[in-house]
Formats: structure tokens, C-alpha cells, sequence
């Protein structure tokens, strides 16, 4: 039982992985798609779209409510 | 940025001027208010004390927070104002409202202040008015709505929070159309818990097979409205797959990132949905009271101490055990603590539905948007 739960963890980690390295490779068009899902992102000086973490933390923690 | 930052729930009054069938909270008849001396002690224990991390977010809930006059703001502000100048540490102030009373002269206060304002609604008025009721059974859609167009009026952004029971699942697109028609674009999903009060949820029965075709819908709906409809269970679960993370981010089991002071100033840390709990072999979780405690003391606290080996217990059982650690770090101690009796326990529906499906939903669409076979 132990065993097949650590496979299926691996199982599930290695999805994660696999679409963040795909993710990381992917063009800024592309990553713009992911983004578009977060409310919170910032420009970089390169003009591109990046997570801000900290808005996103402080949003997380406190919408959680019902 | 910082390592993390502390929200403090602040419940001005247990008082609600509705009765949603699912609420969690106790004492929701109780007009009692949050007096200012206890407010004042709570603002300088919280900016005085090493166990709290700036910037600060005060969050008013635990009841209707517009329930209380206008004037106990002004006064409640300006306390917190002068002691975190004081301090020199920064906060934000926010509300979690059922948007029902808002009026003018409350639109002036969340613009003086720049208060951020979360609002509960559940979607459409056909399934909002079958739990989101006042005290006579009647629905409160209608009300809502006009509190959420004063807001836009104002330009105030606001984000909701609709709870989904079992019958809302059946509705997904309606419930699209009606956050994208009403140009609503910041939402989230919360299950139905079995917390506090209540002491059922819709979703014990629920395959999760139907959440899932709920969600997928909810997913193409957001992407295909261009950033104009999100969905927090997405955005909160995209960490993970965009980046390399030390630990999981969880603020509820982690002690000391939540401080949640009643009206009376008896306080918790962990999930604020503890202090809606009648327990004695545990104090109903009064960790302290701040009038008698100060905040600090919490630190050898018993009830604090026997709630933090237990909860430890329940982290390190679902980081030994289960498959989606990355994304949600052990859950959260108050949903374990009312649905499977303790602390030292792992799944649970939030689990089920809210983090394993959503993060199945999200590894399909991702392998299929970035072609991984």
C-alpha cells in the first residue's frame, strides 16, 4: 500500500516537472497564456510577464475566507 | 520578498444581518462589538510583538463586518494608524462582506481608507437565494447586487467568493456567465465545509468525477476570457508548475502566519474557522486573551502547545503520504480537526475536491497547451 502510494507521488510530481521544464522552455507568447490565469503578475525590464509572488501571497491569504 | 507576511482576522462583531444555511459561525445573533481598548491593546501587541512579520493585512470578518456603524471604523483606523506609525511597519485593512449594506457613505470609507474588499456571492440569484438567506428564509441575491454595482460605480475592485454545494456543480456555465456578464473577474471556490456550526457538507456524496467536469468548464471559460475571469483554485495551484519552490506555501498550519482575535479579544492562530468552534477539552482554541495574555504568551500557551504537536502530526502524516505535498503542504488543521475529529489526520473533502482535482485538471490542460506526450 506504502508503495504504491510513493509511485503514484512520483507519479504526480513527475507530471509537475515535466511541465515545468516544458514551461520554463516555452516561448513568452506561451508563458503569456499561463499568466493570464494569475492576477497578480509584473513587468520585468525586459518587458515580459512574471508572477509577483508577494501580491500573490498576500491575495491567497486572505481570499480564502467564505 | 519577505518570508512571509501576517494576516490578522478581526472579528467586530459576531453579529451577520443574514443567515446563509452553511455558515460556519456561532453567535451570529450576538450584537456584541469589538470594544476600542481591546482593539488598541491587539494593534500594539501585533506591531510590538517578534511573532509577527510586516506588512501587516487586517482583515475584518468573522461576522458582517458592515454590521457595525461606520463611525467604529473611523475610530478602529485611526487607532491602527497611529500605532503603526508608530512602528513604522506597513498594513493593509480589507473587509469580507456580504456586500448587503453597502451605501454611499460606506463607498467613501473603502476610498479614504483603500480598503481591499472581498464580497460572497453565489453566482446567479437561482442558486445564490437557495443558501444565502436572511433570517425569514428569504433569498438576498437582489440586495447583494446593488452593493456590487455601487462598488463599480465607485471603480472599487473587489474580488468574491462563492461557496459551491453539490446542486451549483450542475450550473457551470451559468454560473460563467454570470460572474463574465456582471464583469466580476476575480473569483473563488470554496466547497461547502463541514466546519464550526455546521456540521455537513453537500460534497460528502459527490463523485469527484462531476467536480471535475464542474471545473474543466470553469477552466476553459477562464482561459478562453483572456484574463478577464479568474479563478483563484487555478492561479493558487500554478506555483509548482511555473517554478522551483523550497516548500509548499501554506499559511493555515503553519503557526503564527494567521492571528484571529474574537470581539472579546480572545485569539487563535491556524485557521480563523477555529474560533467558531464550541470545544472544551480544547478551550473552544483560545490561545490567550490579549487584555490578560498580551500576544507573546501564546508561545507556551497549552492549548496553543497541544494544537501545534497535533497539527504537526497531520502535516508530517500527508508529507509521508500524499502525492500532492508540492501543492498544498498539509492541508488545513480546522477542516481536518471537523470532518476526521483530529488534528493528526490527512484527507479531506477540501483535499478531494479543491486541491487533488484541480491540480489533475491543470496538469491535462497544461501537457495539452505545452504538447507533452
Amino acid at each position: 500500500m506504502q508503495q504504491a502510494i510513493l509511485n503514484s507521488k512520483s507519479s504526480v510530481m513527475k507530471r509537475t516537472n515535466k511541465i515545468r521544464k516544458a514551461f520554463q522552455k516555452a516561448s513568452p507568447e506561451m508563458k503569456s497564456k499561463f499568466y493570464e490565469l494569475v492576477p497578480f503578475t509584473k513587468k520585468t525590464e525586459d518587458g515580459s510577464n512574471i508572477i509577483d509572488f508577494c501580491d500573490w501571497q498576500q491575495w491567497s491569504q486572505w481570499s480564502q475566507r467564505q | 520578498m519577505t518570508a512571509f507576511r501576517t494576516l490578522i482576522v478581526l472579528q467586530p462583531t459576531p453579529f451577520c444581518n443574514i443567515d446563509c444555511e452553511y455558515c460556519y459561525l456561532p453567535y451570529r445573533s450576538s450584537t456584541e462589538k469589538m470594544d476600542m481598548d481591546v482593539l488598541g491593546k491587539i494593534a500594539f501587541e501585533v506591531f510590538s510583538s517578534h511573532l509577527v512579520s510586516a506588512p501587516i493585512d487586517f482583515l475584518w470578518h468573522l461576522g458582517e463586518p458592515l454590521a457595525v456603524p461606520i463611525s467604529f471604523y473611523e475610530q478602529a483606523f485611526s487607532i491602527i494608524e497611529q500605532i503603526a506609525k508608530d512602528s513604522g511597519a506597513e498594513y493593509s485593512l480589507s473587509f469580507q462582506t456580504n456586500a448587503i449594506l453597502i451605501n454611499e457613505k460606506w463607498i467613501e470609507l473603502f476610498k479614504k481608507y483603500n480598503i481591499n474588499i472581498g464580497v460572497s456571492i453565489d453566482g446567479p440569484d437561482f442558486i445564490h437565494n437557495h443558501k444565502r438567506v436572511n433570517r425569514k428564509k428569504r433569498g438576498t441575491h437582489k440586495e447583494v447586487m446593488k452593493g456590487v454595482k455601487l462598488l463599480q460605480k465607485a471603480e472599487i475592485p473587489f474580488s468574491t467568493i462563492m461557496v459551491v454545494t453539490s446542486n451549483s456543480l450542475n450550473y457551470a456555465d451559468e454560473i460563467c456567465d454570470f460572474f463574465i456578464e456582471n464583469k466580476i473577474n476575480e473569483i473563488g471556490f470554496n466547497i461547502d465545509e463541514m466546519e464550526g456550526v455546521n456540521d455537513n457538507s453537500s460534497f460528502s456524496n459527490v463523485q469527484t468525477d462531476k467536480f471535475k467536469q464542474f471545473l474543466s468548464r470553469l477552466l476553459l471559460r477562464s482561459v478562453e476570457s483572456e484574463g478577464k475571469f479568474r479563478i483563484r483554485e487555478f492561479w493558487l495551484n500554478l506555483r509548482p508548475f511555473t517554478a522551483v519552490t523550497k516548500e509548499p506555501f501554506n499559511t493555515t498550519n503553519k503557526p503564527f502566519r494567521i492571528f484571529n482575535f474574537d470581539c472579546k479579544g480572545n485569539y487563535s492562530t491556524y485557521c480563523p474557522e477555529l474560533l467558531a468552534a464550541q470545544n472544551s477539552e480544547y478551550n473552544n482554541f483560545y490561545m490567550g486573551n490579549i487584555m490578560k495574555d498580551g500576544l507573546d504568551a501564546i508561545e507556551t500557551n497549552p492549548i496553543f502547545l497541544k494544537v501545534k504537536t497535533e497539527v504537526e502530526k497531520g502535516v508530517d502524516l500527508c508529507k509521508k503520504n500524499c502525492e500532492y505535498w508540492a501543492f498544498c503542504g498539509g492541508g488545513a488543521p480546522s477542516n481536518k480537526f471537523f470532518e476526521n475529529g483530529t488534528f493528526a489526520s490527512t484527507e479531506t473533502l477540501m483535499c478531494k475536491f479543491q486541491k487533488k482535482e484541480v491540480v489533475n485538471l491543470l496538469s491535462d490542460h497544461f501537457e495539452q497547451t505545452l504538447q507533452i506526450n
